[in-house]
């Protein structure tokens, strides 16, 4: 990009950092909608890769929609498009109820995955429809018609729920160690997610407070989450999730310059 | 051949290092799914990256040419017209199902075009984190779905542990400000520099990587160790995952699982980092067969050096399908089948910088020559960890004539690409 200039950022991604070199110039604070009731957030994925302004790239975008169900559940919905380099997309969408105290176990839900082309048209053979459900010990999920149970040990949780959880666990304090099923389908094992209610930073006029997760197979993230709940920010090593009103609409323009450019 | 043919799982990663994998020797890095498929197969211990950087590897692994050879001797260059590349072969001799998902890098990063291959999935700049949990997911899909009839040869190529050099960005001047875990590995044994005679070009590279440059201090180093072992876990979640599916969808038995990476990371021995030359954490990658029905299982093969140019010939062999003509490796099938214990070879080679820098690794010695440079001789069984050059000691004498003769031996067979500029290649009056 003209104007822009490559150099190595030689510190890891903070808020602060990413505010310098205006990535955040379009992340805004949902504190006029209200604590506690039903949202629905649209981030921003952004790769960095070591370098400053230029030679990083967006990446598609995650909308969370957080509600409850009947019985008092969370309801957790969320949906991640990755526009990749030669214009196909990846689009998963789960749609988890989770128990009501932390770590928000799921016991129910589904999650379809696709891939579309770079002319937008669905590939037949590379889509999954997945539903599961766990009694807390066992966990019993189809993948197509494929049936796959297996025990799990010990708490657990969806990556996609820690959108809801940074939150709750700021408000109770303490740390959670369990395992972390990434998108319902890669678990992490020995996960620790730490709520650090005096860590604060100011960003977009308002104050932040953190909550970290690290374990096997992760370098730290932190979720920032603003007074309203609201997870603002999430740092996940060379990645960031911004919250931004134009998050969808930006990865619907990606997805029509790498269509475009494959074509 | 009485039984049909395998289904092949060809993952490949990019920049792991051969000690990585915790049931092999390493302590503080947790890799369930390597160690599944070291467990169920053969591991090679003394296998050589044929260029220890990421095209002109790739280019090799497909091939089993020389990446002088196959024209590929720096990044972004695409494969000699001609050359019969893997997905074309299986293809057109085995008629198999050959579907690509990840990096390809020969030249392009991402691209549908790969010759022989439906591309199933491509990724995202050159970032691990975003592209390989898809590629995960478009392999895993598409297996899922997979209704059987042709055999298929999928190939997996993961990104990570790549990001470490986006970690080297992201972490070369914050020396001391970062909260360091408290379980960080201790340095290895040969953290520092060998004493004299390194060729120049080595220590010149070591000057301008991050060690130097950030100022780095021993803590810092360890933590760079420790988050590279993590890039390893990010990577192994992965296979581990992908090796579920393929074990969920009745597909164990009958599909052969090979795993390699297209060179290591400098890993702060000799104080380097990164790739692109020839110590060992640089050159020697993870190389491992699986098949339950086919492969002999927990065998750990540390004497005979292996290469990328064995995986094509190799695949073609547990196939049943012919080997192209001109292809340098060699079939791996008979260790892998137990029906051998040694190979008829004497030397693998690996040349980095078009072919200006050459390796030369016997069951014994590893002999560096480097164009205009200088030489190095280390005896891999005394000082595994390369610290002492044996060039000037007259009692290896003997050991270093002799790998002066395999690596003219080795030149004088190429039949290099005309695309490679005579400044890029060797010359024995340098």
């Amino acid at each position: 990009m003209p104007g822009k200039s490559k150099q190595i950022l030689g510190h890891q991604l903070s808020p602060e950092i990413l505010e310098r070199i205006g990535e955040t110039r379009s992340v805004y604070l949902p504190s006029a909608e209200g604590t506690g009731a039903p949202s629905r957030r649209a981030y921003r994925i952004w790769t960095n890769h070591g370098y400053d302004e230029a030679g990083n790239f967006d990446a598609g975008s995650l909308v969370v929609e957080t509600s409850h169900d009947e019985r008092g559940r969370p309801l957790i919905v969320a949906t991640q498009r990755i526009a990749l380099w030669d214009g196909m997309i990846s689009e998963i969408t789960g749609c988890l109820i989770c128990q009501c105290g932390l770590p928000a176990m799921p016991v129910e839900w589904t999650v379809q995955s696709r891939f579309t082309d770079s002319g937008g048209v669905e590939i037949p053979d590379l889509g999954r429809q997945q539903a599961g459900d766990c009694d807390g010990a066992v966990i019993r999920e189809k993948n197509g018609e494929r049936a796959r149970k297996r025990r799990v040990e010990g708490p657990w949780t969806c990556d996609w729920c820690l959108f809801d959880v940074a939150p709750r666990l700021l408000e109770g304090g303490g740390d959670i160690r369990c395992r972390i099923i990434e998108r319902m389908f890669l678990e992490r094992p020995k996960q620790h997610v730490i709520a650090h209610p005096d860590l604060k930073v100011r960003l977009a006029g308002a104050e932040l407070r953190c909550v970290s997760r690290s374990g096997t197979g992760v370098l730290p993230h932190q979720y920032w989450v603003d007074a309203t709940g609201t997870v603002v920010l999430l740092i996940a090593y060379n990645m960031a999730y911004l919250l931004e009103r134009d998050a969808e609409a930006r990865c619907e323009e990606l997805i029509a310059e790498r269509g475009g450019a494959q074509g | 051949m009485s039984e049909a043919r395998p289904n092949i799982l060809f993952v490949i990663t990019d920049q792991q290092s051969a000690d990585t994998i915790a049931l092999l020797r390493k302590t503080g890095v947790s890799t369930p799914g390597f160690d599944r498929l070291a467990r169920r197969g053969v591991s090679f211990g003394c296998c050589y990256s044929s260029n220890p950087l990421c095209s002109p590897a790739r280019s090799t692994m497909f091939t089993g040419r020389a990446s002088c050879e196959t024209g590929v001797y720096v990044n972004g260059k695409g494969i000699r017209e001609g050359m019969p590349t893997m997905g074309e072969w299986f293809r057109e001799h085995g008629d198999y199902e050959t579907l690509y998902a990840g990096k390809w890098h020969v030249p392009a990063c991402y691209t549908q075009d790969i010759p022989g291959f439906r591309v199933i999935s491509t990724g995202i700049g050159h970032q691990g984190t975003v592209s390989d949990p898809v590629l995960t997911e478009a392999c895993a899909n598409w297996l899922y779905g997979n209704t059987g009839g042709k055999p298929f040869l999928m190939v997996a190529g993961y990104m990570q542990p790549h990001d470490i050099c986006e970690w080297l960005r992201l972490n070369r001047d914050n020396t001391g400000t970062v909260d360091y875990p408290e379980d960080m590995p201790p340095l290895p044994d040969n953290y520092e520099p060998i004493p004299d005679d390194e060729l120049d070009m080595i220590s010149s590279m070591r000057a301008n990587q991050e060690l130097a440059r950030g100022g780095w201090d021993e803590k810092h180093c360890r933590y760079y160790l420790w988050s590279y072992l993590r890039h390893i876990e990010m990577v192994d979640g992965e296979v581990n995952r992908l090796l579920d599916v393929i074990e969920e969808t009745g597909q164990l038995e009958n599909t052969v699982v090979v795993l390699t990476s297209d060179h290591g990371e400098g890993c702060g021995r000799h104080q380097m980092t990164r790739k692109n030359f020839h110590y060992d954490d640089v050159t020697r990658v993870p190389f491992l067969f699986s098949s339950p029905r086919r492969i002999v299982e927990n065998k750990i093969d540390a004497e005979n050096p292996t290469s990328h140019l064995d995986i094509f010939p190799t695949l073609c062999g547990l196939a049943d399908l012919p080997i192209p003509e001109g292809v340098r490796g060699c079939d791996l099938t008979p260790l892998l089948t137990g029906r051998a214990k040694r190979l008829d070879r004497r030397y693998v080679a690996s040349e980095v910088r078009g072919n200006l820098g050459q390796m030369i690794r016997s069951e014994r010695y590893k002999y560096l020559a480097e164009a205009g440079d200088g030489e190095m001789l280390f005896d891999m069984q005394d000082d595994p960890g390369e610290m002492k050059n044996l060039l000037k000691d007259p009692a290896h004498a003997e050991a270093l004539a002799e790998h002066r003769g395999m690596l003219k031996e080795w030149i004088e067979s190429l039949d290099i690409d005309p695309r490679v500029p005579e400044e890029a290649r060797w010359a024995f009056d340098s």
